[in-house]
């Protein structure tokens, strides 16, 4: 699989994981001297409109991103950063596969518990089917242990 | 323009489709979970699977910068609660319902509801329209006045053929907006118009005077 994968999109949210799913997406392409696209999508609230300035979010991104950014570059990868806002995460994480043509989207999905019973949320099972490329999950390990 | 659609039945899911290929900003509000998990699957990440009256989920929606508000759903007391809702919780500057009950639309409008369309009525005034002989088919209503557009083609045999308008004499209150001759020549309205066989004749008329402005142009009983 990883011969075919040159660009890859991470969705970063600023929790602990984003740094292992970077690094994950790092080792996937830089075989290939890929790129790995991280993106921040800022979730607005439809009582604004979509292109309004929300400086707390934005500022809070670019922080991530820098994070990230120095994160790829430890794995020696090509990386490229990116704010978005729209609506609602998933949507706009498979818009944006499609827009760079992504081989692999690579999430991180914290361990939830919903009632007693393991839940991954929306937006997972929604990059699962509406993705246009490859979906890679990533599940840290220590998390479930937190859990506990 | 932001706009809210309330249901996602036919019509809701059919407005919604054509508003943003117009590149309008769209949400939509379903309350059947199910429907609404369909419709998503074509038209995206603009519905909430919620019910479109409560003040809530109009908040979650926008509806405070919301321009326009059109309730489609086929519960005649729900299209009403939600332009209601819409207009005094959130002052959206415009709001249309859909209406099943043709005798709600005095109600609708009384109630605050800017304009009101019909279902009932339109297709109605389709199945007049396609009828033979020489019915009253209704165009238009005019929204804030008590009268409407309606449409009469002059039958053969009618005693309207060769009167003028002064003799004739329309009921009260009614007036003639255009006469088309069968060629589609259009005549100009005046005391010395003749009518003559298959003449559309175009007129606003009150709801009440439609029958006997019927009878003065086709003669039927």
């Amino acid at each position: 699989m990883a011969d075919q994968l040159k660009t890859a999109l991470v969705p970063v949210t600023g929790s602990p994981l984003d740094e292992f799913t970077v690094g994950l997406a790092c080792d996937l392409v830089k075989h290939h001297k890929g790129t790995v696209h991280v993106v921040y999508v800022i979730e607005v609230s439809r009582q604004l409109p979509l292109d309004a300035e929300v400086p707390f979010e934005s500022t809070r991104g670019e922080r991530i991103l820098v994070q990230m950014e120095k994160v790829a570059k430890s794995h020696k990868c090509k990386v490229e950063g990116e704010i978005l806002q729209a609506r609602s995460l998933g949507p706009a994480v498979v818009d944006e596969a499609a827009l760079r043509n992504a081989d692999v989207v690579v999430v991180g999905s914290p361990y939830q518990e919903h009632f007693g019973a393991p839940t991954i949320g929306d937006v997972v099972p929604y990059l699962l089917k509406y993705s246009p490329c490859r979906v890679v999950v990533y599940r840290d390990a220590q998390a479930r242990m937190e859990s506990k | 323009m932001f706009v809210i659609v309330v249901g996602c039945g036919k019509i809701g899911y059919q407005l919604s489709r054509a508003l943003l290929a117009a590149d309008h900003e769209v949400v939509i509000l379903e309350r059947d979970s199910h429907r609404a998990a369909r419709a998503a699957e074509e038209l995206g990440s603009v519905i909430i699977s919620s019910d479109g009256t409560e003040p809530t989920v109009l908040t979650e929606a926008g509806a405070s910068r919301c321009q326009l508000l059109i309730a489609t759903t086929g519960q005649d007391a729900t299209n009403l609660v939600a332009c209601q809702v819409a207009k005094r919780s959130f002052r959206v500057p415009q709001t249309i319902a859909v209406v099943t009950d043709p005798d709600h639309v005095a109600l609708f409008k009384q109630l605050g509801v800017d304009v009101t369309i019909s279902t009932t009525e339109l297709i109605l005034s389709h199945i007049e329209e396609e009828m033979p002989g020489g019915p009253l088919v209704h165009l238009l209503p005019i929204q804030g006045a008590a009268s409407g557009i309606v449409c009469v083609r002059v039958p053969a045999g009618s005693p309207a053929i060769g009167r003028s308008l002064a003799v004739m004499g329309l009921p009260v209150g009614t007036s003639l907006a255009a006469v088309v001759a069968k060629n589609g020549e259009i005549k100009s309205i005046g005391p010395d118009l003749l009518l003559e066989q298959d003449d559309e004749v175009v007129a606003i008329t009150p709801p009440d005077k439609e029958t006997l402005l019927w009878r003065a142009l086709t003669g039927g009983a």
